[in-house]
């Protein structure tokens, strides 16, 4: 490695997490790295959460503690944003003091299996890898991927390496589009735009608790419900599938909840302020909309 | 009182059921020659540093991502009241130094819940025997380093054992294909089904086994103050073998929360790979005796359930003195619908049935028919006939071969085990169909030569099943 010390900043945004979930996951992440510096060699970690609750899940005393806990291994910020920024918005904001050439994005109650560091970070040594994935248990993503090599069409930000550089390139996240959903489709999209590749790694495992009902479906919120839907529209707009966007209107007013019309409520307000944002990709070259999947599926798990 | 009611136990004569039972399990159940090999390692006493449950693992470190899985969902727990005994079952030289690093690579913490202990001899039976007769927890669970645990397996446990301490506790497992991709890692092949998502079925649960084995926790205590032991004997079910007879004493208790993931390996070395049909057709025949010979006790769901069961014989899936009905439902391309159906009165008697659907539209669009001839299951049908009648006098026999349903096969007849049996077939013709007509024999006389081998085939066939219900369910079937 020479004197090139790995530079890592591994970021979440809270929103009313449980203090346990989250030290739980800080520990996992912790032994993630002194596994990564006991077969690696040295890096630099910079744990930041960017919380976005309306009363903060941390203390000071809390955060000096988190400090003492991590250190040694890793320097750990807590940003209280005041307000609740979502997901895109909130991690534009911590990766705005970032100098590192890595964003680790985690859920924030994601454990991370010791090993996962070292896998993740092998398959980004690839500079032509934009961001690498790892795999989700107890209940794996259902997308496709290249069973040689990887490569995938799309990374959700459950546990996702982003390089840096790409991250400049591509203006990040778009927050001014999204708010919670869809923002890690269209920030994927946009790097394989710029060229760029994704990468799924099966072997670098994270445990993202999720359950499902008796009869095999999940169980959505009303707020994933909405949020989900306002997103669908605005990510088929984006990327110039205008038929989808009827399609979905149409759907959504006609069959749809409560949810579902608020949110097509909410793009047409948009459509009438002038704040959608620029149609891309109008040769279809990257964006791929099969039925309500993105890329192909190896499955689905109804509701 | 106690010494009252060891007096009346004696006075019971041997050959009364009861005294039978009892004899017997002494026998041949209780403290038996294997528990005498391991009673030794029992040191638990029962305090309250004990731990709730005891979290057996075996391994041959031939899975390294399986194991860092696993130690994984045990870390992401809900509920932390658990120690870990790691077996280390005839691990080749090379590899054990990969199961030391990986235990080595887990947090102090957890670290400090392992036991690893190596076993060189012995089936794969032994390691059971020796995790249960070191476990320290009150219950103890087994998960093997090839599947996979929601958060709330533990916890699920324990809220449960509140109020049926000394009772199995059952939780439920989804279903879920899987394989290895060489130089990446696991992968999922399919979605989750809920084929374990059930309550425990005492009498069913004896002809097939549907409660994987981290879907289990039992009682320490079973293994070692009562001295129920796997039987050492067996290569393949011998969980389900030492569940039936702890059951048969402690009963079950069940959570009815889904807990794990069972993993169907369609590219890894299995249990199931690993030995012949001819090899577990012979283990299930012995189980099967050993079950026979041993009797049980009935609960009173399962009393019930017997004398229903008996009282529907009797009076039969067809009935002697009236007309049980069978209905008929047809498809020209959407999926079989309640608007689309005839029923028909069986024109013979139990334990013949004989049904003639006449279609009141004339159609040569018809896409699809499925015949459910009744609501309960566990019987045969034998020599069954499907004949179509279309308009122009001619007539189709439908093979049975031809068809999709939800019975297994068995010779020429069909053995249909669980409730709502269904069966489908295809059409496609440029007539006119007219009339169906169905007919055949149903018996519960399930020789036994053919229920074992055939049996058999349905604890796969649980995975056919998928199949099955996706071809059911997709499209218009």
């Amino acid at each position: 490695m020479g004197n090139n010390i790995e530079k890592i900043q591994v970021q979440s945004v809270i929103y009313g997490n449980e203090k346990s979930a989250l030290l739980k996951a800080i520990k996992a992440l912790k032994q993630a790295v002194k596994i990564y510096q006991k077969r690696k060699g040295d890096i630099e970690v910079c744990l930041v959460y960017g919380d976005a609750s309306p009363n903060p899940v941390f203390s000071d005393e809390d955060k000096n503690e988190i400090s003492e806990m991590l250190n040694g291994t890793i320097q750990f910020k807590y940003k209280k944003f005041g307000f609740n920024s979502g997901t895109a918005r909130g991690h534009n904001m911590m990766a705005e003091d970032c100098q590192a050439e890595y964003i680790l994005i985690m859920n924030p109650d994601v454990i991370l299996e010791p090993s996962c560091l070292v896998k993740m970070m092998e398959v980004m040594q690839d500079e032509k890898v934009g961001i690498a994935e790892a795999r989700q248990t107890p209940l794996e993503h259902a997308k496709e991927y290249d069973q040689k090599t990887g490569e995938t069409e799309w990374a959700s930000t459950a546990c996702t390496i982003l390089r840096k550089k790409v991250f400049d390139e591509i203006d990040g996240f778009d927050n001014k589009t999204f708010f919670l959903y869809c923002d890690d489709l269209d920030y994927s999209w946009r790097a394989r735009l710029a060229g760029y590749k994704i990468i799924y790694v099966p072997s670098a495992i994270v445990y993202h608790a999720k359950t499902l009902s008796v009869n095999a479906g999940w169980k959505p919120t009303n707020a994933e419900i909405y949020y989900s839907a306002e997103a669908a529209i605005l990510l088929a707009y984006k990327w110039s599938n205008q038929k989808r966007v009827e399609y979905l209107k149409e759907m959504f007013l006609k069959n749809g909840g409560e949810s579902e019309k608020k949110a097509v409520n909410e793009f047409i307000r948009r459509e009438k302020e002038g704040e959608l944002p620029d149609c891309i990709d109008q040769e279809h070259k990257i964006a791929r909309f099969l039925g309500d999947e993105y890329c192909e599926m190896r499955f689905k798990i109804g509701k | 009182m106690e010494k009252g009611y060891n007096n009346w136990i004696n006075e019971l004569s041997p050959n009364t059921n009861l005294r039978s039972y009892l004899d017997n399990l002494q026998a041949n159940v209780l403290y038996d020659d294997t528990y005498q090999l391991y009673k030794d390692n029992i040191k638990k006493t029962d305090t309250e540093e004990n731990p709730f449950l005891t979290v057996l693992i075996r391994t041959q470190g031939k899975r390294e991502e399986g194991l860092r899985e696993a130690f994984l969902c045990l870390s992401g727990q809900t509920n932390d009241d658990f120690e870990i005994i790691l077996v280390g079952h005839k691990v080749e030289e090379k590899r054990k130094q990969i199961i030391k690093d990986i235990i080595d690579d887990q947090q102090d913490e957890f670290k400090s819940k392992i036991r690893y202990i190596e076993l060189d001899e012995g089936t794969r039976t032994a390691p059971l025997n020796l995790g249960f007769s070191l476990a320290k927890g009150k219950y103890i669970a087994v998960f093997d380093d090839d599947d996979i645990l929601f958060d709330n397996w533990v916890e699920s446990f324990y809220e449960c054992s509140k109020e049926n301490s000394g009772k199995i506790l059952h939780s439920y497992a989804f279903a879920q294909n899987w394989k290895e991709l060489k130089g990446l890692g696991y992968r999922a092949e399919t979605k989750p089904v809920g084929e374990y998502c059930q309550n425990f079925e005492l009498l069913s649960q004896f002809i097939v086994n549907k409660c994987p084995l981290m879907t289990l926790a039992f009682p320490t205590n079973a293994f070692q103050k009562l001295g129920i032991t796997f039987n050492e004997k067996l290569n393949v079910m011998e969980d389900w073998e030492y569940f039936m007879r702890v059951a048969r004493i402690c009963g079950v208790a069940d959570t009815e929360e889904p807990t794990a993931i069972y993993r169907f390996w369609q590219n890894l070395e299995t249990s199931a790979t690993l030995h012949d049909q001819e090899d577990w057709n012979k283990t299930y025949e012995r189980i099967q005796d050993g079950f026979a010979d041993n009797g049980i006790i009935l609960g009173k769901k399962e009393f019930s359930k017997l004398i229903e069961y008996e009282k529907k014989d009797q009076t039969r899936i067809i009935a002697q003195t009236g007309k049980d009905q069978a209905v008929l439902y047809y498809s020209k391309g959407a999926t079989f619908n309640e608007q689309m159906k005839i029923t028909a009165d069986n024109q013979e008697s139990y334990p013949q049935f004989d049904h003639w659907f006449i279609l009141e539209e004339k159609s040569n669009q018809m896409k699809g028919l499925r015949f459910d001839l009744c609501d309960e299951g566990l019987f045969l049908l034998e020599d069954i006939h499907i004949d179509l009648w279309f308009t122009n006098g001619e007539k189709k026999e439908v093979d049975i071969k031809d068809c999709v349903h939800t019975g297994i096969p068995s010779s020429d007849k069909l053995l249909f085990l669980f409730e709502d049996p269904e069966i489908v077939w295809e059409l496609n013709d440029e007539r006119q169909l007219d009339v169906v007509h169905i007919y055949g024999k149903i018996s519960r006389n399930i020789a036994r030569s053919s229920l074992k081998l055939r049996l058999f085939e349905n604890i796969f066939t649980l995975r056919y099943l998928f199949k099955k219900r996706a071809f059911h369910k997709k499209g218009w079937f």
